[in-house]
This record gives structure tokens, C-alpha cells and sequence, in this order.
């Protein structure tokens, strides 16, 4: 049930759909709804993770028109491909686009870099739509040098993992509009000492469902120690100001 | 008493820092071993001063590698438990070239099963640490009760540590992991026994206050989180 003591909850990862590899857990709509609501979860940005294989170019995506609805928003996939931001443009013309996750690395063959990326992550920036990137693909180097030729670009990466706290921060003060999406990240008392130093307007709530359980992270975020304040914009206040929508 | 089975001196994190999470957590007592010294004395040492700052918030666990020959071994056991007061013994298989079931191994083994003691074995996809080898072990030294530490951390390993528990009942199963498969924790407890399954964080490569959130959101019985968080342990360590 939702849990009305708690401010709204915003989750910022959920994977639905199956991948070439395995089933999803996750077989309908109403099933993902339920687990939100068992965790008190009221929204969540959704994505197709066989999206992010090489040559789907994105066409999985599609599946997310069956999905979502007024509690669960698409992530739309992004590659460098004519295909790929063909389809973007059309998302966008009809309304529909409130930002992308963007596919590169070794799994689809693509270096993160900016004569590759450069024109998708413009037009991102131009629109105002947040670029979704996962640590778990990349070298984090490859996202710092690239995210600097961006600087209107707003950036959310998500995986970051308890190992990787000696580089996160450096990471947050190297990209003015990275934000961090917390699914994995655990070490002793990081999260409040990257609220102290960055605020809590560069961090942000994420499941990473059904790859991680859904209650553990959003069970932490409301038991740490933040001011109220803090605590609603890492639940819900932060990606609703990257998207632009209003709780 | 709720009592976190999995923590680690030696990464540079304070008693205060420690304690904080803890306290933010509800964690009366962290089990504490430091794994960064392969005779084990100065890894010891290192275990006992931190758990004096606060003994009655920290409990010291003996650490020695297999490396270090089998005299050297049992003696070092012997200091940590009767001069420095450890209450149970950690191994780390990964580092070193032995399965945690070779007979390296087996003088640690053996003080551990004369004197009714837990072992806790890092155990993962790292072939030293396959969990299927507790099953090797388990009903060689029936005296001891050895904890798989991450229950193998992901498939098809968890299942090992699982395949074990079942079949011998001096083996255990401890929740840390960065891993947070939907359900892991409703499997432990329906495959493994309530009475099997212990809660560790990791503290303070990760914060008791996540992991212990596996526990506390999973949908298994208040009973069982009871024995999950703490009483199973205390039953273990015999505090």
C-alpha cells in the first residue's frame, strides 16, 4: 500500500520488457504497479533493456507504448543512428519524449565520444531533455570528456556501485549538470556526503527493478540522515525538475 | 538485538562512522574482521583494538590465510580466541590459489570444529569461493558452522550455498551483497530455514542501513526477520 508518511516517490530505473537472454520477471503493467505500490512508489521512468542491444536500433522501445501510462513515462532509447534519432525527432514532435537513454560502449559497439555522439547530445541539450547513462557500460573517463563538450546538457547516470565511491564525486564536480542515480550506490554514508557537497538537486532515487528489489533503496533514502527537504528532492523532487513535470 | 554479521576493520572507516550507520540502521552489534594480512597477527590485532573502542557494539571475528603453515595457523587461532576474545573465524578464498575446501584449509577447520565455532567464507563466482564446496566441508567438521558469506552473491552460486544448507545443518547463509536480486532474501528463508539466515552488510564497504532494507521490505514473516536480523546470530556467536 502507499505509504502516505513518506513525500511522493519518483523512481528514475525500472526495465521493463524481456531481453534476448532472459524473461523478465516483470509480465504486465498491473504487476509493476503493484510492486510500486507495495513500496509506496507513485511514478517511475520505464525502459526496454533489449533496447540496448546492438542492431535493435531501438525498435523495442515501441513496446513501451503498451506500458506506460499517467503513474510509469517511457525513457526513450538513443543511439547515433539516423534510425534511432529519426524516431526521437517523432517522439518529440508528438509530445511525447522527457528524456533518453542514451546506448553506447562495448555491448553496442560505439564509443562514447563526441564525434559520435555529438549530434544526439546537442539536439538533447537543445531540447531541455535529460541523457540517461549507465556507469555499467562505459569508462567513466569516456563519460567525463564527453559530457564536458556538453555543457547545457543535463545528465543523469545511473549504477553507480559502492567500489566506484572513489571516483563518483570527482565525476559530480567535473560535469556541472551530471546527476546521480542512486539504484546501487551504498558506501558507508555516501549519500549523505554527496547531498553535503552537491546538494540534493544532483541526486536522485532508482530501483534498477527488476535487476535489484525495489524497497531496498527507497527503504534507505527515507531512513538516512537528510532534512525533509533533501529527502523529497532525492524521492521525487529532482527528477521531476529534470523532466519537467510536476508531482 | 539486531546483529550484523559481515563488516570489515582495515578500509579506513572510523568507530564513529561506523557507529553511526549502525545507530541509523538499529544494528546493536557488528561482527568485525580484517582480511589485508595473511598471517593474521596484525589483522587480528587490528580486530581487537577497534572492537575495544566499543565492546559492546563491536564483536571480533579471527582471520588467518591458509597460506601461513598449519603450527603457525592453530596457533594464531589460539591468541585470537584466548587472549584477544574473537568468537568466530573469517576466511577469505579469494586470495589465495586453494577452493575453500582444500586441505589447506583444514587446521582452520579443525580448531573450528573442536570448539563449536562459526566460519564465515567469502563465497561468489571467484572458483576459490564456489559455495558448492561448503558441501564438501560441512560434513567433515560436523563441530563447525560454516557461514556463506553473500550466499554466492548470484546465480547459478547461490543456489550452491543453498544446495548446502539443505543438506547439512551446520551450514548458513548471510545476506550481504551488492546484489539485491527481487526476492533473494524470501528465497533464503524458504530454501535455507528462517533459522539458517543471517544479516550482514558488508559495513563499511556498504551501509547497514541499505542492506539491512532487504530484510526489512521482504515479505517473509516478522518472525522470521527476528531470526534473520539478529537472533540467529546471537544463537551462532552465543551472545
Amino acid at each position: 500500500m502507499q505509504n502516505t508518511d513518506s513525500p511522493p516517490v519518483f523512481d528514475a530505473n525500472i526495465a521493463v520488457g524481456d531481453t534476448k537472454v532472459s524473461l523478465s520477471p516483470l509480465r504486465d503493467r498491473a504487476q509493476l504497479l503493484a510492486e510500486m505500490d507495495r513500496h509506496g512508489v507513485g511514478r517511475a521512468l520505464i525502459y526496454h533493456p533489449n533496447s540496448h542491444e546492438p542492431f535493435v536500433d531501438g525498435v523495442t522501445d515501441e513496446e513501451l507504448d503498451e506500458w506506460r501510462n499517467d503513474r510509469l513515462f517511457p525513457q526513450w532509447t538513443g543511439l547515433p543512428t539516423p534510425i534511432s534519432i529519426e524516431r526521437l525527432l517523432k517522439r518529440h514532435a508528438a509530445g511525447e519524449l522527457t528524456c533518453v537513454r542514451i546506448c553506447a560502449g562495448a555491448r553496442v559497439y560505439s564509443p562514447f565520444t563526441p564525434w559520435l555522439y555529438g549530434e544526439l547530445l546537442t539536439w538533447l541539450a537543445e531540447i531541455g531533455a535529460p541523457a540517461v547513462i549507465e556507469l555499467t557500460e562505459l569508462e567513466p573517463d569516456d563519460i567525463v570528456r564527453t559530457l564536458k563538450e556538453f555543457p547545457r546538457l543535463r545528465s543523469i547516470v545511473v549504477g553507480a556501485h559502492p567500489t566506484h565511491q572513489i571516483f563518483v564525486p570527482a565525476m559530480l564536480r567535473a560535469v556541472d549538470g551530471m546527476h546521480l542515480e542512486l539504484s546501487r550506490y551504498e558506501p558507508l554514508g555516501g549519500v549523505e556526503a554527496l547531498c553535503r557537497e552537491f546538494g540534493s538537486s544532483r541526486l536522485l532515487y532508482g530501483s534498477w527493478y527488476p535487476r535489484y528489489a525495489m524497497g531496498t533503496i527507497v527503504h534507505f533514502v527515507r531512513t538516512i540522515d537528510l532534512s525533509d527537504g533533501d529527502r523529497a528532492a532525492l524521492l521525487a523532487g529532482t527528477l521531476e525538475g529534470l523532466l519537467g513535470v510536476t508531482a | 538485538m539486531i546483529i550484523d554479521f559481515h563488516g570489515h576493520t582495515g578500509m579506513g572507516a572510523t568507530a564513529d562512522e561506523m557507529l553511526l550507520a549502525m545507530d541509523g540502521a538499529g544494528v546493536d552489534r557488528a561482527c568485525l574482521f580484517n582480511i589485508y594480512h595473511p598471517t593474521g597477527i596484525r589483522a587480528n590485532d587490528e580486530t581487537a583494538a577497534f572492537c575495544a573502542s566499543r565492546p559492546d557494539r563491536f564483536v571480533g571475528f579471527a582471520f588467518v590465510s591458509p597460506h601461513v603453515p598449519e603450527a603457525d595457523i592453530t596457533a594464531e587461532l589460539r591468541r585470537a580466541f584466548d587472549d584477544l576474545g574473537m568468537v568466530a573465524i573469517k576466511i577469505y578464498p579469494p586470495y589465495v590459489p586453494w577452493s575453500l575446501d582444500h586441505e589447506r584449509y583444514w587446521p582452520i577447520y579443525r580448531f573450528a570444529d573442536d570448539r563449536g565455532l562459526a566460519v564465515i567464507s567469502h563465497t561468489g563466482q571467484e572458483w576459490q569461493g564456489h559455495p558448492k564446496y561448503l558441501s564438501v566441508v560441512a560434513p567433515l567438521f560436523p563441530g563447525a558452522r560454516f557461514v556463506s558469506g553473500h550466499t554466492g552473491n548470484v546465480q547459478p552460486y547461490r543456489g550452491q550455498a543453498l544446495a548446502a544448507a539443505r543438506a547439512y545443518p551446520n551450514v548458513y547463509l548471510e545476506t550481504c551483497s551488492t546484489f539485491r536480486t527481487p526476492g533473494v532474501i524470501e528465497e533464503l528463508v524458504a530454501e535455507g530455514g528462517e533459522d539458517r539466515v543471517l544479516f550482514g552488510s558488508d559495513i563499511p564497504l556498504m551501509d547497514p542501513r541499505s542492506q539491512i532494507a532487504k530484510v526489512l521490505t521482504a515479505d517473509i514473516s516478522e518472525d522470521a526477520k527476528r531470526k534473520v536480523l539478529g537472533e540467529n546470530a546471537a544463537r551462532l556467536l552465543r551472545i
